[in-house]
């Protein structure tokens, strides 16, 4: 037996007095992006019949890039190594910087008094601007400051890293659970206690997360700032292109594909495993 | 009646947003005695609990624990801490310690500086853990981390830490509410039994009044804020839960 259902008709939408000069704007919105992406493809000389044509006079290029020269490897192997090293330091400066002022970024610890509020203010913007830096571009101001070599790598890394870091450990200190910290001031815990027993096993798991996946970044990062003349294989990458030396060329990518993807599977496992922790 | 050993006199405290949690609220647990206060969510008990400790400053009133008025500087509420252990309702361990250096927290406030070596504590402060973890029955789990342990085993824990204080006073605030109703009575009866085996006073917000009844030597009823009736656990009639609970409360 079919079941009698009592029809119900939905009661109208109630309209706010701007829904039309919203829906008019939101057409315009439209028009706009569509004209820009129009314009976009102008100014950049989008034409996929260049990649074409511009394949055979490319042949001889890749004729060398298929032949690999691996004479080179222990150098380039060398050379990889000394990326991972750069990421590596630079990341730990981050670290060590980042790691105290994320407290101070905190909006649960520091909003409380005027004072808070404003070093909150103070470090939040400081991380911000750190951010906005771009590695690339620091790095070129370093190499300037300090010579081409590994050294300036190392200050670009770390220093962006300082503003990465810092809002994704401030974040995560703002995620806690406020129980234990209260747990903690119940025994008597005084303000260091409560950061050192209460919020730090709470955050460790992540902090560590966050700056395994850092150094996995900014190993990929240090490759493309030594063209800019900040050490690492990049560097040499860049010679061998300004050579015309296109089997080296190939060495370095394979071996730059290869590295990249076995640490980017090492550092998503152990990431894995702290999240399951 | 002997001294009394927590004195709350005419408190009353309000929160930022405005709420009254409290208004003009007064009590006394004497030493040894165990105390549960029954009322509605949201009538003011888990404030009054942690206006006790200090968590919580009250606005108006006094608190008076062992014979002194509690003042609200650092090293008098850390002393008063001390003295005073608490077990919570969502038992706020921290999950990523194991149970030992969970219930070795509870030595904190006897820790002399902040520039103690983090994680290290004293053999005499280790002994006190063990201890408590056999009052409570969870000695074998001590290695375990404390996010793999039950509710039931948590809140054990959860006492242990309390009583490795060593406490005078212990606070519980709905310590058995998010427990199984028989987990629940399992767990508060071993509380109740650990307090009086080792002549502490308590002083508890439950969620039923069937537990209070059955595990406190005086109650308190609170509503809005304020202590509407006190009494032996015989003497809650159905006629006197209404007037804690509003006459919908039916036995």
């Amino acid at each position: 037996m079919p079941v009698e259902r009592a029809q119900v008709m939905l009661p109208p939408r109630p309209q706010s007095p701007g829904a039309r000069i919203a829906r008019i704007a939101w057409w315009m919105a439209l028009v706009m992006l569509v004209a820009y992406i129009a314009l976009a493809l102008v100014q950049t000389e989008f034409n996929p019949l260049k990649l074409i044509a511009g394949g055979s006079s490319a042949r001889e290029i890749l004729s060398q890039i298929i032949h690999p020269d691996w004479s080179i490897l222990g150098k380039l192997l060398k050379l990889m190594n000394e990326t991972v090293e750069i990421a590596l330091i630079g990341t730990l400066i981050a670290i060590i910087i980042s790691f105290p002022l994320s407290f101070l970024a905190a909006k649960n610890l520091m909003l409380g008094t005027p004072l808070g509020r404003a070093v909150y203010a103070l470090v939040r913007l400081i991380f911000n601007v750190l951010r906005a830096f771009e590695p690339v571009l620091l790095a070129v101001l370093f190499v300037l400051m300090v010579g081409i070599g590994p050294f300036p790598g190392v200050l670009a890394l770390g220093l962006h890293s300082v503003g990465m870091l810092g809002k994704l450990f401030s974040e995560a200190i703002e995620g806690i659970n406020q129980g234990p910290v209260e747990a903690i001031q119940a025994c008597g815990g005084n303000r260091f206690q409560v950061i050192w027993y209460g919020i730090l096993p709470q955050i460790a798991p992540a902090f560590l997360a966050f700056s395994i996946y850092r150094w996995d970044i900014n190993i990929r990062m240090s490759i493309v700032l030594g063209i800019v003349g900040a050490g690492g294989i990049g560097y040499m990458l860049l010679q061998y292109m300004n050579l015309l030396q296109y089997s080296k060329v190939a060495t370095a990518f394979i071996l730059i594909l290869i590295v990249v993807t076995a640490l980017d599977y090492a550092s998503a496992a152990l990431r894995t495993r702290l999240g399951q922790r | 009646m002997p001294e009394a050993l927590l004195k709350v006199d005419n408190i009353a405290h309000a929160y930022p947003d405005g709420t009254k949690a409290l208004r003009g609220l007064s009590l006394a647990v004497a030493p040894g005695e165990i105390v549960s206060i029954i009322g509605l969510s949201g009538a003011g008990k888990s404030t009054l609990l942690r206006c006790i400790n200090g968590l919580v400053r009250p606005q108006s009133g006094t608190v008076t624990f062992a014979g002194k008025a509690v003042a609200w500087d650092a090293r008098t509420l850390r002393l008063l801490r001390r003295d005073i252990g608490m077990v919570f309702q969502h038992f706020n361990l921290i999950g990523n310690l194991t149970v030992l250096t969970n219930v070795l927290l509870g030595r904190l406030g006897y820790q002399p500086s902040w520039m103690q070596p983090f994680y290290r504590f004293s053999a005499q402060d280790r002994d006190i853990a063990a201890s408590a973890l056999e009052k409570v029955g969870m000695l074998r789990e001590w290695h375990k981390r404390a996010s793999e342990l039950s509710g039931g085993q948590q809140q054990r824990v959860g006492v242990a830490r309390a009583l490795a204080q060593e406490p005078k006073l212990l606070l519980a605030d709905e310590p058995v509410s998010s427990l199984d109703p028989l987990t629940a009575d399992i767990v508060l009866g071993h509380f109740v039994e650990i307090v009086r085996g080792e002549g502490l006073a308590a002083l508890m917000n439950l969620h039923t009044v069937e537990l209070a009844r059955k595990y406190s030597d005086r109650m308190v009823g609170v509503r809005d804020g304020r202590a509407v009736w006190e009494g032996l656990p015989a003497e809650a009639t159905t006629g006197v839960l209404k007037s804690i609970y509003g006459d919908e409360y039916a036995g």
